[in-house]
């Protein structure tokens, strides 16, 4: 017997054996390296990026398994003076979200656009507080682009 | 293979809109992405999913990183959290206690011999599958092409550098008993010789004080 974590012979073999296997039978699909490149092309120069700064599925009461039918996932993105902040609420497939940018954009830039990474991008219009809505949306990553009195940002991808 | 020198003019090329040095990234590093995202315990369409997210994380942070020539290290960071969050979503347990002290039996070495002749890559699998999930994850990381150092290990699972290898040891002990457990299935999972009884379940959860 050989105890505890102590370095034995045979370890780098074992270590091999796993490095080939992992690499030879569980090796990275093609289809998940091209969406990798595809990536790319969702780049974006012109905007300022908000952070995902808090997501409620990683609060302590979600780790707990307090999560229930009906909960309300609630996202805050920020970065500087801007926020945005989200809450869905789930029901099968689809997404219901109600946000709000802060500060609020100027009357001429009442708009938030919800970007799905596959495909289609949904506009929203804000109301003077910067509020939206949006029901029915499909279950996949998504982010948001808006316009507020600062300039363009957009949010972290994240899938609802 | 990547030298890790060579990570950082590929990310500032990347960062300047080199779409070339992107595709090379992607092509050195999406099997580490896969490594910590099947270490973690998802696959499929999650997996796939979950590396998707870390890529397109990876394009919007790309020109910020402070460390240019520790993208592997982001990326790694960044796919665990991105698994984890994913599990939380829905429902899973994150197993964060640490790994328990077995006796790897002596015999095994032979088994490992076998295998290694046999080039029995499949069993190698199985036997991963069947030992505490954050062995996997450990040696999931400590095996991934390119090779992550201690410190971007340490920083990804978010553990002190001096937890690694006591670790690793104790990982590759259990990793040992299911080899032997699978190359002689006559013998019952409580029964393998060592004296030392399995959990229920023979893997996986692990109900120890966290760390």
């Amino acid at each position: 017997m050989t105890a505890g974590g102590a370095p034995r012979e045979g370890d780098e073999q074992l270590m091999g054996l796993i490095r080939e296997a992992t690499a030879a039978q569980d090796a990275v699909p093609d289809r998940v390296v091209e969406a990798a490149r595809e990536a790319w092309t969702w780049r974006t120069v012109d905007a300022e990026l908000v952070a995902l700064l808090h997501d409620s599925t990683m609060d302590d009461d979600a780790l707990a398994g307090v999560r229930g039918a009906g909960t309300v996932r609630a996202l805050s993105f920020g970065a500087g003076d801007h926020m945005i902040e989200v809450e869905i609420s789930e029901d099968g497939d689809r997404r219901r979200l109600v946000g709000q940018v802060m500060p609020p954009p100027g009357p001429g830039e009442r708009t938030i656009v919800v970007d799905r990474l596959d495909g289609g991008a949904l506009e929203l219009e804000l109301d003077e507080l910067g509020r939206f809505e949006a029901d029915r949306l499909s279950a996949g990553l998504v982010r948001l682009r808006t316009t507020d009195v600062e300039g363009r940002v957009v949010t972290e991808w994240v899938a609802i | 293979m990547l030298q890790p020198e060579e990570a950082r003019p590929l990310v500032l090329a990347a960062a300047g809109g080199d779409r070339a040095a992107w595709d090379r990234l992607v092509e050195e590093f999406s099997g580490l992405v896969w490594s910590v995202i099947r270490g973690c315990g998802l696959f499929g369409a999650e997996a796939a999913d979950v590396s998707q997210t870390v890529w397109l994380r990876f394009v919007e942070h790309i020109d910020r990183l402070r460390e240019a020539e520790r993208a592997g290290a982001w990326l790694a960071t960044t796919a665990r959290h991105e698994c984890f969050r994913v599990m939380r979503r829905s429902g899973r347990q994150v197993v964060t206690a640490d790994v328990p002290e077995v006796a790897g039996p002596d015999e095994t070495d032979a088994v490992v011999e076998a295998l290694a002749v046999a080039e029995d890559r499949g069993a190698v699998l199985v036997a991963l599958g069947r030992i505490p999930a954050r062995c996997q994850e450990l040696l999931r990381l400590m095996t991934a092409e390119p090779p992550l150092s201690y410190d971007d290990i340490a920083e990804a699972m978010n553990v002190p550098r001096g937890w690694i290898g006591p670790t690793r040891g104790r990982c590759l002990n259990h990793l040992r008993r299911a080899l032997a457990q699978d190359a002689a299935p006559g013998r019952g999972p409580d029964d393998d010789g060592s004296g030392i009884r399995h959990a229920p379940g023979g893997s996986g959860q692990v109900k120890e004080a966290d760390r």
